[in-house]
């Protein structure tokens, strides 16, 4: 770029007036010619127009180029409007990738959630399981001491009348 | 007067802007006839909060310094996680609480001395918002303090608990009316001391510019780029941009000197120099056709004042707003905000001498003017003039 299309009043100096005058050459400049940039300011490339057949395109652009910087000019402003635009959707979509591949961990851990709740109310089924069948057992089992309670009080009595009987 | 200044970290290896900055203002308040302590750390690097420094009491250059050890080794990653979530979820007070004990330094010795020993002190200063030993610290001083804030804009700032940390200050010392303008629409600061002194800057007598291209084996026009060089600096988009225009401009050398923290790519113009000294940092800002400073999270950026104190004009990041600053009020400098902006800037300061000279000279007046260490220093004065009258 050269210096002289930036006009400057080196008496009063005006940053702002001089970086208008480079902020319109520099969007100019990032128009007319594809030059590099910072890698994650580069809005991402427009979709290619559907190409026709070679020959009639380059015819076309052949007639249109006396007309290209009239055209460069109409659309700087919208251009860098566009530029703009585009920077804020690329910020969007970062920001909704970000979201959704939190969604979807939350939704990982949501599934694992699913499978331990499972996974406790079997387990909870199977002690329900197993205490029931112990208090059957329990249950058995007092059954049989009381028989043998009674069995024991039987032969107690039977041993105090036989002891009776020997010692009269 | 007896002025205490609280900062996380303190000592002349830390280099940390907020901290530095701490040092540069009490050495100078020391030097002025006030008694003047540190209450700090025994950290030295702000990643880890590891003790290094010995805990007690110290002097360094006419200030007593009061060292606490941290209780907390800095967990990095997993703050760095919990910052993530926190700062983009909905979440309680006590998370924001527990991001601050993780942000650290988590030093209870501090906290207790600075209750205990309230009253030994005439004015109590803290430096940096962001910090456990500035939030809880300014609770426990029940009298008038001062906060000097040193933001930028960040997600930290939109947390619930910082109103407070900037509820319980009397008076603020600002960077720069951007940083003040920044924090007035996030908080209030109706009936408070308000002043915008920022940091002094030395201006040195004649840099050794001659003597710097010789002892580097620079032999044509060079930009510089000052400071800890890592991605989180702008540094890896400003190798970028330099990149793009240095097959234009087949003699500029892209010169970096500080800490160096990531990796830089082998290119025959991007000479690293290290670490230098302070002499010859000058002598490299003086002999730079511009300094660069691609920082998008700056509060005042002192390389650049140091840059415009040997009269070379600067290329700044359009997104920091304090840098942006610098350039529109002491217009000494251009700035970008993407790659074609930063080439034509660059190549208009490049090919144009007079506009370079003018801008250098702007800039040397308007440090000259707002950045002396007379100027800041009368500021300080002003403030103890506030804090301890009634």
């Amino acid at each position: 770029m050269s210096p002289k299309k930036i006009e400057i009043d080196y008496d009063h100096i005006d940053v702002t007036g001089i970086m208008d005058q480079i902020k319109r050459k520099a969007a100019a400049e990032a128009g007319g010619i594809s030059g590099p940039s910072s890698p994650e300011r580069t809005p991402p490339p427009a979709p290619e127009p559907e190409a026709g057949p070679g020959r009639a395109r380059r015819l076309l652009l052949r007639l249109m180029s006396p007309l290209r910087p009239l055209i460069k000019l109409l659309i700087l402003p919208v251009a860098e409007e566009h530029r703009q635009s585009l920077l804020l959707l690329d910020r969007a979509n970062r920001r909704i990738d970000r979201l959704e591949h939190d969604r979807d961990r939350a939704f990982e851990q949501l599934d694992r959630l699913r499978e331990y709740t499972k996974l406790l109310h079997h387990l909870c089924h199977n002690l329900v399981v197993e205490m029931s069948k112990l208090k059957i057992e329990e249950e058995t089992l007092k059954t049989k001491t009381r028989i043998l309670e009674k069995d024991f009080e039987f032969l107690g009595k039977r041993e105090k009348a036989l002891e009776k009987e020997i010692f009269e | 007067m007896k002025i205490a200044f609280v900062v996380q970290r303190y000592g002349p290896e830390v280099m940390g802007g907020s901290e530095l900055h701490c040092r540069l203002i009490a050495e100078r308040v020391a030097a002025s006839g006030h008694a003047v302590s540190v209450y700090t750390t025994c950290a030295r690097e702000y990643t880890t909060w590891e003790n290094v420094y010995p805990a007690g009491e110290s002097v360094l250059n006419g200030v007593t310094v009061r060292r606490f050890p941290v209780a907390r080794i800095r967990q990095m990653d997993s703050f760095n996680a919990f910052s993530d979530w926190i700062f983009f979820h909905e979440h309680t007070e006590s998370d924001e609480l527990e991001w601050l004990d993780r942000q650290g330094p988590v030093c209870p010795g501090l906290l207790e001395a600075l209750g205990k020993e309230e009253s030994r002190h005439d004015a109590f200063i803290f430096f940096t918002y962001l910090y456990y030993t500035t939030f809880w610290g300014l609770e426990r001083i029940k009298g008038r303090k001062t906060l000097v804030p040193t933001a930028h804009d960040e997600p930290a700032l939109r947390l619930g608990i910082m109103k407070e940390v900037f509820a319980r200050p009397a008076a603020f010392m600002f960077n720069t009316e951007s940083e003040r303008k920044m924090l007035a629409a996030r908080f209030s600061f109706a009936d408070k001391y308000q002043e915008i002194a920022g940091v002094g800057v030395d201006i040195p007598d004649s840099p050794d510019t001659a003597g710097f291209f010789r002892r580097h084996g620079l032999a044509s026009s060079f930009i510089l780029y000052a400071g800890r060089i890592e991605p989180g600096k702008g540094c890896r988009e400003l190798i970028d941009h330099f990149l793009a225009v240095s097959p234009r401009r087949p003699d500029l050398t892209l010169v970096l000197i500080g800490n160096l923290l990531m990796g830089l790519p082998s290119h025959p113009k991007i000479r690293y120099l290290g670490f230098v000294s302070p002499e010859e940092k000058n002598a490299a800002m003086a002999a730079a056709a511009v300094t660069v400073h691609p920082s998008r999270l700056e509060s005042l950026c002192m390389a650049a004042q140091e840059s415009l104190a040997v009269r070379t004009p600067l290329l700044v990041q359009e997104a920091a707003d304090p840098l942006k600053e610098h350039c529109l009020r002491g217009q000494c400098g251009l700035y970008y905000s993407n790659g074609p902006e930063f080439a034509a800037a660059l190549e208009l300061m490049l090919d144009d001498a007079r506009l370079s000279r003018v801008l250098g000279e702007n800039g040397f007046a308007y440090v000259r003017e707002n950045y002396a260490w007379p100027v800041v220093m009368a500021k300080y004065d002003r403030l103890f003039r506030f804090l301890s009258s009634d």
